[in-house]
């Protein structure tokens, strides 16, 4: 259904349509496939996002997140461009569709913009959480002001393991989140002893790193590294320098439906040693990807472990 | 009978339009008046008032949903 006899298409309405809802402009002008197109893979990011948070952590997968949305938001931009372009280019008569309507057009803003919240809910919550940690707790994995992406789908898919590097919630302390390494699982002892760790009465062995092992981030780090390996993982420690061991901490059973967890800068770490287990349902999820390292663009990417 | 429907088309057919033809038409649809609901688009539209109001909506919209996008890198 057509209705001729329509004055042609104004090239500021053809902007705000796209402004407010990527390919509305070019819907409005006539090109419903372009608009469609344009709409529909505006909605992209949120899948995107979701396939990186499925996918085996590698920096391949978050560079590849990172031109996605970089992509999404050039359609963002096209779509605007183009929406003018086509009503400048457009005749002195238009022929305007049944879907050339204001409601209509108000239902693809409303769409727009409802999924842009919606998703960006979903995803904050249940797929991707990005944290920046401000302490030395966890050198020399995180140093202080490193961005990470926490990846909140991992223990919808698999149980907690030994050596994940996870966010909680503390729970005395409503609003407070950590970040420390598994060290016990539910079931297991665990006691810490002159800064040796035992976990089912077995010591975690312990390799100590040339200080060339950091790269450019040595400079952020003083202290003794080592590399200490927990189960199949492995993963870099401090003994940072001029501080003092934490207390011992005696032999417990890890119980039910909780962890224990250590900061990997061992002398100066807010950790189970100090507040006790941490309960398995207040991890939020393992920190994945470092995607604005402080020091160094070297340490950009997955976590070396 | 079709014979003489035929003749009476291709006269038609074959028939000059006057020069200004086209331009006569044009300005006739340019004349037609709008229906009711347009004309009032129309005249909000052209107040630059709504017209500001209008973008700045539409840029909010935007930038909102450009937020959205890269908002996954918004640390806490």
């Amino acid at each position: 259904m057509s209705t001729p006899n329509t004055s042609a298409r104004s090239r500021l309405i053809a902007v705000m349509l796209s402004l407010a809802a990527t390919g509305l402009g070019q819907i409005y002008c006539g090109r419903v496939v372009r608009g469609l197109v344009m709409f529909l893979g505006s909605l992209l990011f949120a899948p995107a996002i979701v396939v990186a948070a499925l996918m085996p952590p590698a920096t391949i997968v978050l560079v590849g997140l990172i031109l996605a949305l970089l992509t999404v938001l050039g359609v963002y931009v096209f779509a605007v461009v183009d929406a003018f372009r086509l009503a400048r280019r457009g005749s002195d008569l238009f022929q305007s569709m049944d879907y050339n309507h204001p409601l209509v057009y108000a239902l693809f803003v409303l769409v727009g913009l409802t999924y842009a919240g919606g998703g960006l809910y979903f995803i904050r919550n249940s797929v991707f959480e990005a944290f920046m940690i401000p302490t030395a707790n966890q050198a020399p994995t995180l140093l202080p002001g490193d961005r990470f992406l926490v990846n909140k789908t991992t223990y919808q898919r698999r149980f907690v393991e030994r050596g994940d590097e996870v966010v909680f919630r503390v729970s005395s302390e409503p609003g407070l989140k950590l970040v420390n390494r598994v060290i016990a699982l539910p079931g297991d002892t665990v006691e810490v002893k002159n800064n040796e760790v035992f976990v089912n009465g077995q010591p975690l062995t312990r390799e100590p790193l040339p200080r060339a092992s950091l790269g450019a981030a040595a400079q952020e780090i003083e202290g003794e590294v080592f590399e200490e390996t927990n189960s199949s993982r492995r993963y870099r420690i401090l003994f940072a320098a001029d501080t003092k061991p934490l207390p011992d901490y005696p032999q417990a059973k890890v119980p039910d439906g909780a962890c224990f967890v250590l900061g990997d800068n061992r002398n100066s770490s807010r950790d189970s040693r100090t507040m006790g287990f941490v309960a398995l349902g207040d991890v939020l999820g393992d920190v994945q990807y470092r995607y604005w390292p402080a020091a160094t663009w070297t340490r950009f990417g997955v976590l070396i472990e | 009978m079709n014979d003489e429907l035929y003749d009476r088309w291709i006269q038609r057919a074959n028939a000059e339009a006057p020069a200004d033809f086209a331009d006569r038409v044009m300005d006739a649809v340019r004349r037609e008046s709008l229906p009711s609901s347009k004309g009032v688009r129309v005249r909000l539209l052209s107040s630059p008032g709504v017209r500001v109001a209008a973008c700045v909506l539409a840029s909010l919209a935007c930038l909102y949903r450009m937020t959205a996008v890269v908002a996954v890198f918004f640390s806490q």
